[in-house]
């Protein structure tokens, strides 16, 4: 295992859901987004670690894939003025490839898989909402937030297929790169879905709790391949030690 | 005897499940969902499964678990549709966008959108599923053609045509077919059923469309005309586009320029103009086709039911 294969297989894959959700007026008119590769990562660890590949989890993953997809572009409409065609294609974009999720689910065909995933679709739009519009509580209630919404779908798609076990560390590294995105004001989180509501002390909090929760996890993830525990901690904790 | 006498407790059914399906944990959420669900509707996805799903064995389980999913399914684009028309107000009643903001009707859309497939993920036929599927998708892939149409007044009736069978007669396609194949009828019913929700969704629309221009604000939840002001093109519209007098309210109407006296001089110049008729023309050829579909189904209460529903939608008035 090095990271060219790790990167190989990421890419493969992201081309593969760019493929499968590839609509000709969307593609020609939007900016291209790429899909994000932290989140390929972490729904194809179980891959990435040797476990049983199929077809049909091939398509579930493209599937999960699609949603991403989904939710990335519909967090770039504009909370006030969508009316310019660029705008109005995104809302439609998002909805043509939450279509597509829908029909690669379909065809394999997973009816479990479908409505687990509409689940998680239905619980990660409430807690964006309720992110938007009230205080977050804590620093916990902030972390169960950024777990729900940022790995949300692929909890659920670990948990279909037997790879449970790779769910702590997927949940506890996303929300990590995502609070570490806001601590450092990344773009990508400011052009993507964010709330006014978060408050900087909580977001260092859960920061520093999560560090040390996913420090435990890797320790004890015996089923890992030690690269990938690397890769994971590098990903996950890129300012350990630097001033924020 | 009441249109909906027939079938008024299994509607009434799946009334209180579709709003069990959206009852969110989030108040917002469900605040918006509720908000959309009392601002009603004529309900005829369900409607049409339910008749549908009577040629065959009649399960109310299966029957509702496709018809909510279907009316969520209608009810989402809506939400969204608004985002895109930045509308403010839908049949009487403020839209989600303008009650939040348009990030919180992205996130109800699709919430409801997820608890369409919830519902109907408890059925396990596969070809509900890939139906569904593509149905979405044409939806979709009609509703990004209509933006590309937008204020192009170069269209043929041909390009409205493809336009509406997307936008509307698709899904009350789908939906007979869906209502059918759930309860098992036979492939030839399922054609004919498939058949007449296509023809009655394309008259359903072309009276839309005629209505958007002949009745009253009031009475449309909205301001008449509004397609026009959202830059589409319908039927009537589309006989009298290259008309002189016709074209200054054209232009001010896809620049945002139009004003309130000239909004109400454009509506009289379409009433009067000859355009609402031959529409009408058009939406009865395709309600013909639709009564013929239904008057070769066996007789019972279902097909009466329908050959009503048939006869309403050509003279509705709202």
């Amino acid at each position: 295992m090095d990271r060219q294969i790790i990167n190989r297989t990421i890419q493969s894959y992201i081309r593969e859901v760019e493929q499968s959700i590839h609509e000709p007026i969307t593609y020609r008119d939007l900016e291209k987004s790429t899909l994000d590769e932290a989140k390929a990562f972490f729904l194809l660890l179980p891959l990435l670690n040797g476990e049983k590949w199929s077809v049909s989890l091939n398509t579930s993953a493209l599937a999960v894939g699609a949603v991403h997809a989904a939710f990335d572009i519909h967090d770039k409409v504009d909370i006030l003025e969508a009316t310019s065609k660029e705008q109005q294609l995104m809302v439609l974009a998002g909805d043509y490839f939450s279509g597509v999720h829908y029909r690669l689910l379909a065809s394999i065909p997973d009816f479990k898989f479908i409505t687990a995933m509409s689940e998680a679709i239905g619980r990660i739009n409430e807690t964006k909402t309720d992110v938007m519009m009230e205080n977050m509580a804590s620093p916990h209630a902030l972390i169960s937030a950024m777990m729900c919404i940022e790995s949300g779908c692929i909890t659920e798609f670990h948990h279909r297929y037997g790879f449970a076990k790779y769910t702590e560390i997927s949940r506890i590294a996303l929300s990590l790169i995502w609070l570490f995105k806001i601590a450092t004001k990344d773009p990508t989180v400011q052009n993507g879905w964010r709330s006014n509501n978060i408050k900087s002390t909580d977001v260092d909090t859960a920061i520093s709790i999560l560090t040390t929760t996913l420090h435990e996890e890797l320790m004890s993830a015996n089923f890992l391949n030690p690269f990938l525990k690397q890769e994971i901690h590098k990903m996950a904790t890129p300012l350990l030690g630097k001033t924020i | 005897m009441s249109l909906y006498t027939a079938f008024r407790k299994d509607l009434s059914f799946i009334e209180k499940e579709l709003e069990q399906s959206v009852d969110s944990s989030s108040p917002v959420i469900r605040q918006a969902s509720l908000l959309l669900l009392r601002a009603g509707g004529k309900r005829i996805r369900p409607i049409f499964v339910i008749l549908s799903s009577q040629f065959g064995k009649y399960s109310l389980e299966n029957v509702s678990k496709v018809a909510v999913s279907l009316e969520l399914i209608h009810m989402a684009s809506l939400v969204h549709d608004d985002v895109i028309d930045n509308s403010d107000v839908r049949r009487g009643f403020e839209t989600v966008k303008a009650r939040w903001n348009n990030r919180i009707a992205m996130y109800t859309g699709d919430y409801i959108f997820s608890r369409a497939l919830v519902s109907i993920g408890e059925i396990d036929i596969t070809a509900v599923h890939q139906l569904l599927a593509e149905t979405m998708l044409e939806i979709c892939k009609g509703e990004i053609i209509q933006i590309e149409y937008q204020q192009q007044i170069d269209q043929s009736f041909r390009d409205y045509l493809r336009r509406i069978k997307r936008k509307t007669a698709l899904l009350l396609s789908s939906s007979c077919e869906l209502g059918a194949r759930v309860s098992e009828a036979s492939p030839d019913i399922v054609v004919k059923l498939k058949r007449f929700g296509y023809f009655a969704g394309m008259a359903f629309q072309i009276v839309d469309d005629i209505l958007d221009i002949i009745s009253t604000d009031e009475k449309l939840g909205k301001p008449a005309g509004s397609d026009l002001l959202n830059g589409h093109l319908t039927l009537p519209t589309l006989y009298i586009k290259d008309e002189p007098e016709f074209q200054p309210f054209l232009k001010h109407s896809f620049d945002g320029t139009l004003t309130e006296e000239d909004r109400s001089k454009m509506l009289t110049y379409i009433r009067q103009s000859g355009a609402i008729e031959k529409a009408q023309f058009v939406s009865d050829l395709y309600l013909k086709k639709a009564v013929m579909e239904v008057e070769s189904l066996p007789d019972g209460d279902a097909k009466k039911s329908l050959l009503q529903i048939a006869e309403f939608l050509s003279k509705r008035k709202f």
